[in-house]
């Protein structure tokens, strides 16, 4: 019910943005043909896992981004790593692994001349990675049942919808956020223990899940941009 | 403007739809068994304990549902279910698995694929292969066990309690053991072999008579039953008998509903 409600506020959200973009290409008489010609590749860094590794004792990580345009549409792929060490009263729980994720966005400013970009878009995401549980508690009816369990090179995917902003700071410098709602998520079989916690989707235990970042970019020309008409 | 009014909107939504975890109905360890009769319906069992080789006494009581927690040590659970008179094994087997759900809730124990190894009821059935959480969701039940009905245990109400000395019967001799119980309902066995049974009350100095006539009936209700004699029609032989009887019901149930009323 949450994960539908989610999507329906993000499929909301893109169709206003859609349908303001036709409004406007209605009112431009002018044909012009699209130029999918890519103009530069933009590759960035996810801020939010940095500080997060720093500030956070249970989160160490990092993500690499980067995107490249196609007209109003952008291939999108991330890199990244994430650990978790968390304790409870009578449990400690750690993990490691690495993900990526691949997509494209449909960017809806199309008229901007900076090419700044509100966008939605899809991803598919892959993780591999270990935990490690150790329980060591005394049950009031089954007595001592510490233990020690362990998941090695667990690979998991899932699906994302995407939002977010991208604007152009400096030259060559962008910043923006991701907004992702991330469903679907599909795990190995597993022996004893339960994935708990997949590098680069979160809680495994939740059918969706909501995920941010707030990125930094390079954006490195490829081409001059001539695609784009100046505003009349 | 409008893109400050988006970009807020948006930071709304992620940040009121960040989930925490719920450390409710964390364990789904509950295997919900409810006793029946094959043919009938709820049965009321009378258990004076449970016990399993790795744990301690669960509980006693009496019920027609008694709910047994898993071993989250390993994949099968033995349990003895001790009665006044007989005593029955169950062995569950299942899967079971360990989550990590946050520093706030601990662990979880996931449990999946119940099944029945091993059992000397008469007859046993899954119902839903995955254990309760407790507390118990209103519809939980994992597993119905059956017996075979008893058909010939006749309800007998005194209209007042009564001072019992002895009763015999014809057929099964003493069936009162302690004399100078106080009795207001019990039960009393009809033979089976026969279309009649005759009982003798002591009450107090005097010896008085109940002959009751039946109609018998054999059908087999489960393979596991075996033929079993049925008994209906029920009504007391007035020329023998020497209380006065009134019927309620004319035939044997199990659970037993009142056959007769008898004023001493």
């Amino acid at each position: 019910m949450t994960s539908r409600l989610s999507i329906s506020i993000l499929l909301l959200v893109a169709f206003a943005a859609s349908a303001q973009e036709q409004d406007s290409v209605k009112q431009d008489s002018v044909k012009q043909k699209h130029d999918f010609r890519p103009t530069g590749i933009r590759f960035g860094t996810d801020v939010i896992a940095i500080i997060k590794s720093t500030t956070d004792d249970t989160f160490n990580g990092w993500e690499l981004n980067g995107d490249i345009d196609f007209y109003r549409f952008y291939f999108a792929a991330d890199y990244g790593y994430w650990a978790r060490n968390y304790t409870a009263y009578d449990a400690g729980y750690s993990n490691d692994g690495t993900y990526w994720r691949v997509g494209a966005d449909v960017n809806f400013l199309t008229k901007d001349p900076d090419r700044n970009m509100f966008y939605f878009g899809l991803r598919y995401g892959q993780s591999v990675f270990s935990e490690e549980m150790v329980i060591q508690k005394l049950d009031p009816v089954w007595g001592d049942i510490s233990t020690t369990l362990n998941n090695s090179n667990v690979h998991a995917h899932w699906f994302e919808v995407t939002t977010g902003l991208k604007v152009k700071m400096l030259k060559i410098i962008w910043m923006g956020y991701t907004v992702r709602l991330k469903f679907a998520l599909a795990t190995d079989d597993t022996d004893n223990m339960m994935p708990s916690d997949v590098p680069g989707y979160g809680r495994a235990d939740t059918q969706s899940y909501w995920g941010f970042n707030y990125q930094i970019f390079i954006r490195i020309p490829v081409r001059k941009k001539d695609s784009i008409p100046l505003k009349k | 403007m409008k893109k400050t009014g988006l970009f807020t909107f948006v930071l709304i939504i992620v940040v009121s739809c960040l989930n925490e975890p719920d450390c409710y109905q964390l364990n789904n360890d509950a295997v919900v068994i409810d006793f029946k009769i094959i043919g009938g319906g709820s049965d009321v069992v009378q258990l004076t304990s449970i016990q399993s080789p790795e744990a301690v006494v669960i509980f006693s009581d009496t019920a027609s549902r008694i709910v047994l927690p898993l071993n989250p040590k390993k994949e099968e659970t033995l349990y003895t279910l001790h009665g006044p008179q007989v005593d029955n094994m169950v062995q569950f087997g299942y899967k079971r698995q360990v989550q990590f759900v946050s520093e706030e809730c601990g662990e979880r124990y996931y449990f999946q694929d119940l099944n029945v190894l091993e059992h000397d009821f008469d007859s046993v059935r899954i119902v839903n292969a995955i254990p309760a959480p407790t507390p118990l969701p209103s519809d939980a039940k994992n597993i119905e066990i059956y017996r075979c009905p008893t058909t010939n245990l006749m309800y007998v109400s005194f209209n007042a309690e009564t001072v019992v000395e002895g009763i015999t019967s014809d057929y099964a001799g003493i069936i009162l053991p302690s004399p100078g119980a106080t009795l207001k309902d019990f039960l009393l066995p009809l033979n089976t072999a026969s279309d009649s049974s005759t009982y003798q009350f002591m009450l107090g100095d005097s010896l008085r008579t109940l002959r009751v006539r039946y109609s018998r009936a054999k059908k087999t209700i489960a393979d596991i039953c075996g033929e079993q004699t049925f008994l209906f029609d029920l009504n007391a032989d007035t020329t023998v008998t020497d209380l006065t009887v009134a019927i309620v019901q004319d035939s044997i149930h199990d659970l037993p509903i009142r056959n007769l009323d008898i004023t001493p």
